[in-house]
Parts: structure tokens; sequence; C-alpha cells
């Protein structure tokens, strides 16, 4: 036993990471909603959320536009919601991308620059853009809430 | 060169003749006048007489001012006088001298019609000149060189319009308004953007058709050429797909397995041949092949006479009992063989759905990379893998700081899903091609076994009919084997009209190859980067006068796929450029495509047309630059401008420039003309 000396060093190998546990992605992403789907470029962190599970899956996002087109009648039974987002927030908080006030999150004249040049580029969420502007600024907070509401019923 | 020598505007209204008269002189002419003068009256009447008021937005009468249409305000813009009818003639000149003639408003003319008078009818004392109507906008308005008006104009100008192809795959000719963009810039969109006011033609790289065409580039031929060996590859790729397609039919029909056939034009030689293959459970073998054995047959069962039962029972039985067991061994190959296809069937979809999601997280992966370089040019903290709270290292992840996995860095973990792509792809593929061959050997069980069958039944048949008959069983052999060669011979004699077709194709294919293959690389001539690097000079050395100030010149560059100016190597010089810094932009690059057409013997009209360069807030010294640079030009330039409405700046603005001034006589340029009965 006495021959085996020395320390043996262990590098673990970079594993795939899922991509919406990016950053930049999820920033991204929430600086388009809060463009397109929300009014005065505020948003609750309900709303958020339920993009956030929206860009997950294209599916997804197609049942937020059959909620909405169907005037925030049919009930989505579920969407996830999960702590990465909150840390994507306040990432760009930090960033002076975005402003928490009174409860919502919206966006500062710097996100508002970078929205801009998201929404102009003609590579990037070209999958989502198209679906996020027919969903528009809806479903309303309001409609939001009775969709929690109903949750709390059922 | 094309001259503007007189414009006349003639308005009937019920309050009598309003109108214009205006002569334009070689080189620089000004028109001055304030706002709402009647300015751009003049500018589109020029454009509506060329056939080009596309330009300006709309077709025929609909894109003309209301003055010219509907009514005639005075100077308070109240109502002054309603229009009955309005027309306007303009004398060109181009080697030659014509007179046009167009109505706006008339209850008697369209406003397609276009009346060309062969002389100066303005300017000359002949006023009765011959004259051939003609049309615009018709359908054959720009290709029908006998009635068509813009074909007309397009060989007074001595123009060739080249054939292009539109996004339809057509071929059709390149239009004229697809070019006078780059001569004339007009005043609402034409500062917006180079060549901006191009209407909407479906045409594929629609500016730089402008500007090849312009300056005459080699890459036009070269580009042409290539388009045509596209379409070649095209129409054969379809008619070879249609070939494939009934070579399919065929193999369909005759349960035969078509080899070394491929779904898009490939050459074909004896080593690489199509051929036909016919399968039984034990044995596959080419169809030539089969049909000589079925041959062979057919002959020995019809040289030989028909026995009687009674001779051939003992046989028979033995037989019988041979078929039996290999019919037991079909069925249980066949119940095994549909296991492992249905097993194969289930993996391929576990594939699919794999391989989708593979394709989602690669893209939002993608995205993600995109993001993070777009941030870096922002100065997102994030962006750059840096905490914005406090400064330290973020490792590009959103899981808490005591997760212990390492992530992949965004450039390897989308290397790591592309290859898994890969993977997945290929994994499906040979799935599919399992599959297929699973289908393809049940469907030869499902046939063996049936013929079996049958044949079994012929057998008990005879077994148990009278000693003294004939066969039945080798009469209906005989008879089957009868039809079945001539049915595959029909099946070979089909296929081999088709297969000659096939070769005959694939030779053409090899052509186009090899003509492709001679093509240059580069779409452009030593003599096309020439040009291109005058264009850019003059480009970047106009900027310079014009006092260009929002990106550093350096950064300019003339694209090699649209030709036109772009910034940082791709990006609209509009996305970084102030308004009056665009409008210098479009000046230099307006004038620059003229010097480098004159220098090297474009297409260049010789006509420049400016209406209100500078707007509202371009500095006079710029305005001045333009004008000087203008004065020095062979070709007629007209410049449309208010000059703020202030006389100093008029007269800085033209200090040391020698120009032709046009001016209203009053307020405005259309006024009422001495009456007809004073």
């Amino acid at each position: 036993m006495d021959d085996i000396k020395g320390t043996a060093t262990f590098i673990s190998k970079p594993s795939p990471i899922f991509p919406s546990y990016r950053p930049m992605l999820r920033i991204g992403q929430n600086i388009l909603v809060l463009k397109l789907n929300s009014h005065a470029n505020k948003a609750s962190l309900l709303k958020l959320h339920l993009f956030s599970w929206g860009f997950k899956e294209l599916i997804n996002l197609d049942a937020i536009q059959s909620f909405v087109l169907s005037n925030s009648q049919e009930r989505i039974r579920f969407f996830g919601i999960e702590p990465t987002l909150n840390r994507a927030l306040s990432l760009a908080v930090y960033d002076g991308l975005m402003d928490f006030k009174s409860g919502m999150y919206v966006l500062t004249k710097r996100g508002q620059i970078l929205a801009e040049r998201i929404l102009n580029d003609n590579d990037l969420f070209t999958a989502e853009k198209p679906v996020l502007k027919r969903i528009g600024k809806n479903p309303t907070e309001g409609s939001l809430t009775q969709l929690q509401k109903f949750w709390k019923n059922a | 060169m094309l001259k503007i020598r007189n414009l006349k505007i003639l308005i009937n209204t019920n309050n009598g003749l309003y109108g214009v008269d205006i002569e334009f002189k070689s080189g620089l002419n000004i028109i001055r006048g304030n706002n709402s003068s009647g300015k751009s009256t003049i500018f589109q009447s020029i454009l509506y007489c060329l056939g080009m008021e596309e330009l300006i937005g709309g077709r025929n009468e609909k894109a003309m001012q209301s003055v010219l249409k509907d009514e005639v305000l005075n100077d308070d813009k109240k109502k002054e006088a309603i229009v009955l009818e309005s027309s306007i003639l303009m004398e060109i000149e181009n080697k030659e001298i014509i007179t046009i003639e167009r109505f706006i408003k008339s209850d008697s003319k369209s406003s397609k019609l276009v009346k060309v008078y062969n002389g100066a009818l303005l300017s000359g004392d002949n006023k009765e000149l011959q004259s051939t109507e003609m049309y615009v906008h018709d359908a054959g308005s720009a290709t029908d060189s006998d009635f068509g008006y813009l074909a007309y104009l397009e060989s007074f100008l001595g123009f060739k319009l080249p054939i292009v192809q539109y996004n339809d795959n057509s071929m059709r000719k390149l239009y004229m308004q697809n070019i006078f963009p780059a001569f004339v810039i007009e005043q609402k969109a034409g500062w917006s953007e180079f060549l901006s006011t191009i209407p909407y033609y479906n045409l594929r790289d629609k500016e730089r058709r402008a500007i090849e065409f312009i300056l005459n580039l080699d890459s036009w031929n070269i580009e042409e050429k290539k388009q045509e060996i596209r379409k070649q590859k095209q129409d054969l790729t379809e008619e070879w797909v249609k070939i494939v397609s009934q070579i399919n039919e065929i193999s369909r029909r005759s349960s035969t397995e078509v080899n070394g056939l491929t779904e898009t034009p490939s050459i074909l030689n004896e080593l690489n041949a199509v051929f036909l293959t016919y399968s039984n459970p034990d044995k596959t073998s080419r169809l030539s092949e089969y049909i000589e054995k079925v041959t062979t047959e057919v002959k020995q069962i019809e040289e030989s006479e028909i026995p009687r039962i009674a001779e051939i029972s003992h046989q028979k039985e033995a037989e019988l009992s041979e078929l039996n067991t290999l019919y037991r061994r079909y069925n249980v190959q066949y119940d095994f063989l549909n296991t492992q296809k249905g097993a194969s069937e289930s993996n391929l979809e576990v594939i699919q759905h794999r391989l989708q999601q593979i394709k989602e997280e690669l893209y939002q992966n993608k995205q993600h990379f995109k993001l993070k370089t777009l941030g870096a040019t922002k100065k997102v903290k994030t962006a750059i893998d840096e905490c914005p709270a406090c400064g330290q290292y973020l490792n590009d992840v959103l899981l808490s700081e005591n997760a212990t996995i390492v992530p992949m860095n965004i450039e390897d973990n989308i290397l790591y899903l592309t290859s898994q792509q890969t993977m997945a792809e290929t994994y499906l593929q040979n799935h599919k091609r399992d599959i297929d061959g699973f289908l393809k050997r049940l469907i030869a069980y499902e046939q063996a076994i049936g013929e079996l069958r049958e044949k079994i039944r012929a057998i008990k048949r005879d077994l148990v009919s009278d000693d003294r008959m004939p066969s039945i069983e080798l009469i209906e052999q005989r008879i089957k084997l009868r039809n079945r060669l001539a049915f595959y011979n029909g099946i070979n004699s089909e296929f081999i009209e088709l297969n000659d077709l096939l070769k005959i194709k694939s030779e053409a294919w090899s052509k186009i190859l090899t003509a492709e293959s001679k093509l240059p690389k580069e779409s452009f001539s030593p003599n096309d980067f020439r040009k291109l690097k005058y264009l850019k000079d003059n480009f970047i050395r106009l900027l310079k006068n014009f006092d260009y100030g929002s990106k550093s010149l350096d950064d300019l560059d003339i694209t090699k796929d649209k030709l036109i100016p772009v910034a940082n190597g791709g990006y609209s010089i509009r996305f970084d450029s102030s308004a009056s810094d665009l409008m210098r932009a479009i000046f230099s690059f307006t004038c620059s495509l003229y010097l480098t057409s004159n220098k090297y013997d474009g297409n260049h009209i010789g006509f420049i047309m400016f209406d209100e360069p500078g707007g509202q807030e371009t500095a006079i010294t710029t305005l001045r630059e333009l004008l000087k640079e203008l004065q020095t030009y062979n070709a007629q330039s007209l410049v449309f401008a208010s000059f703020k409405q202030s006389d100093p700046d008029f007269k800085s603005s033209t200090e040391g420039v020698r120009f032709h001034l046009i001016e209203a006589a009053g307020k405005k340029f259309i006024r009422r003309q001495i009456s007809k009965n004073s």
C-alpha cells in the first residue's frame, strides 16, 4: 500500500445545458414579451412566467395563442413556474434593461433599444415573432388573474 | 443622354385655363419655389410623361397631385376652380427630339394613352407633326415595341434591357421602372434608402440588377449563364422525377424492386445502371434472368405431355408433404418478420420525437449565441459573462452556483447538439431503410404463401379425383406460367423504354455539369472590379466633400451581392446614419453611379433629378457642394428645392455655382392663363 502515494485531481467535464437555463436567451425572450405582448412595456411576473413556459416548446406558444383567440375563455390547464426565470429577470434588472416598479417588470430605455434590435434582426426568434405578434397585447393582466382564480377554485 | 427640353402643363377648369410653361437647359437646373408652390407637381409631371409614376407610388392618374385632377387652390388654400381636363406635354431629346403628350383627367382620353409627336412640338415652329398613340401599364406595354410606350422609350434611350429571372422562375424583361430610381430621387421615399423607390415586381436582387445594368457589368452575363444552367438543371430534374415515378409505378404493379435509381438526376453507365429485380422468399434475381428462367420452364412443360393422375400420384403425394412443410415454414417466417417490423416502427417514432427535440434545442441555443453577440455590442454585462451586480464571472447558466455541474460553453453546446442531430438523422434513415426492406420481404412472402396455398389445393384435388383423368394441377400450372411470362415480358419492355429515356437524360445532365464547371466561380470579371473600385472611390470622395460624419469612411463599402453601400461588412447604412447623413450618402451614390457609368461607357441616361435634397435640415454647405458637383457634369440635372424659403439661404447655397434658375412668376408655378375669350 505504501507504494500508492500522491494526489489525484479530477476535472469535471463540461456538460451540455438545456437552453432555457441560458441567461441571455431568457433575457431576450422576456424583452420580446415586454415589447410585443404588454401594455406600456409593462408586465407582471405571472405573465412573464406564462410566456416563459410558452418559449419552452412551440406547442406551448400555440396553446397561449388559442387561449387568446378564444377571448381568454379556453382554459390553459397548466403552465410551469420555475426559479430560473427570476434569476434571468434579476440579471436583466441589474443590467439596466428592465426595472421592477410597483410589482411590474418594465423595459428601460436601454431595454427598448435592445428590443428594437431584436425585432429588426431577421435571424432572431424567427419562429416565435410571428406567433407573438398574432397574440398581441394579450392576454391582459386581468384575464390572467381570472385564470389564476379559476385554478384556485378548480 | 436624355435631356428634358420643355414642359407644358395644361389644366382646363370651370374658371378658365390654368397651366405653366417651363424651359430646361443643359447642365444644372434649379427649380426654386416655396412649399406648396407646385414644385412637386412639376417633378411628378416629368415622371408621368416618362411613364415612371410608379416611382411615386401609383399607376396612371392615381399617383398625381390633386391640382392636376381635382381642384385648383388659391394662395389661401381655398378652392379656386374645378379641374375639367388636364394634360402634360414634354419635349425630350436623345439624338432626336420627340414630344410626349399624356392626359391625366379627361373624359375622352385614357390616362393610359400616350401620344408621341415626332419632333419639337413645344419649341419648334412646325406644329403639324406626325404622332403615334401608345399605351402604358397595359399588358405588353414594356414588350410590344409597336404600341407599348415603355418599349418605345427603351429604344428611344438606346437601351437593350435584359431578360431576368423573377421569383416565380419566369424569365421576363427587366423593367425600366427598376432602373430609374438610380437617376431620380423622389422626396418622400427616395431619401430613405438606396434605390428605395423600385416598385415591387417580385424580382430577385432588384438593386443589383439595376446597378449591373447601369454600369454594364460582365457579372450580368455570368449571372445570366448561371441562371440559365440553374433553369436547365431544374427542368431536367423535373423530367427525371417524372420518369422515376413512372418506373416506381411499374415496380409497384409487378412487385419487383428498382435498383440503382436516384431521385435526382445522376450520371448512368454500365457500372451504375438501373435495373429491376424479382424476389421470392429464397432468392432475388434480375428481372431479365427471372424471365429467362420462366421461359425455359414454359418450354419444358409444353414439350412434355400431360400425364394421367395414376401415373403421378406417388410423386404428387411426396410433393404435397414437401409443400406443406414449406407452407408452414413460410408462415412462421412471415410472423417473425412482422414482429420485427413492428419493433422497428415504434423505434422510429421514438427517434423522430427525439430529433424534433434536438432541433428545437439547437434552434434555441443558436438564438442564445446570437443574443450574446448582440448584447455584447450593446454593453450588456450578462452577455459577456460578467455579473451585472457584482462584476464577478458568470458561468453562462441560470442554475444556482452551488450546482456542481460545469456547463458547456455555448459554442461547444451547439456543436454537441449538431452532432447529436446528425446521429439521430442517420439512425432515422437506417430505420426507414430497414422498415422498407421488411415491407418488401413481407410482400414477397405473402405472394409465395398465396401461390403455395393454391398449388397445395390443386394437388389435393388431383389426388382425390379419378385416376384416369389428366392432372388438372399441371394444366393449371401450364396456364399460369404462360400468363406470368406474358406479364413480365410486358413489364420488362415498358421498363426498357423508360430506361432508355433515362439514359438520354443522364447524358444531358452530364453535359450541363460540364458547362457549369467551366463557369468562373467569382461572378465578377477583372473589368467589373475596376468599375466597382471606381464607384467606391468616388462614393467615398463625395461623402468627404459633403461632410458625412455618422461613420468612419473606412467602415463603408459597396456590397458584392446587392451592389449598394453598406457599413461594417453588411449592415445597412440607414441604421447608423442620421437622416441628413443618409441623404448625403444617397447624393454621393447617385453621383458616383453617373461618374462610373460615364467613365466606363455604361448605360446611365445622363439625367439626374433630385426632389428637395437636403429636406429641412441639411447644412447649406452640403447643398452647395452637391450643386457644385452637379454643375461639372455633362448630364442634365434638375434640382427641386425650397432653400428653406429664405433668400440668404438660396444665395449662399448657390454661391459660385453655374446654373439655370427656374422660378414661379408669382407664388405658384401653375397659374391662370390668359383666357381664351379675352
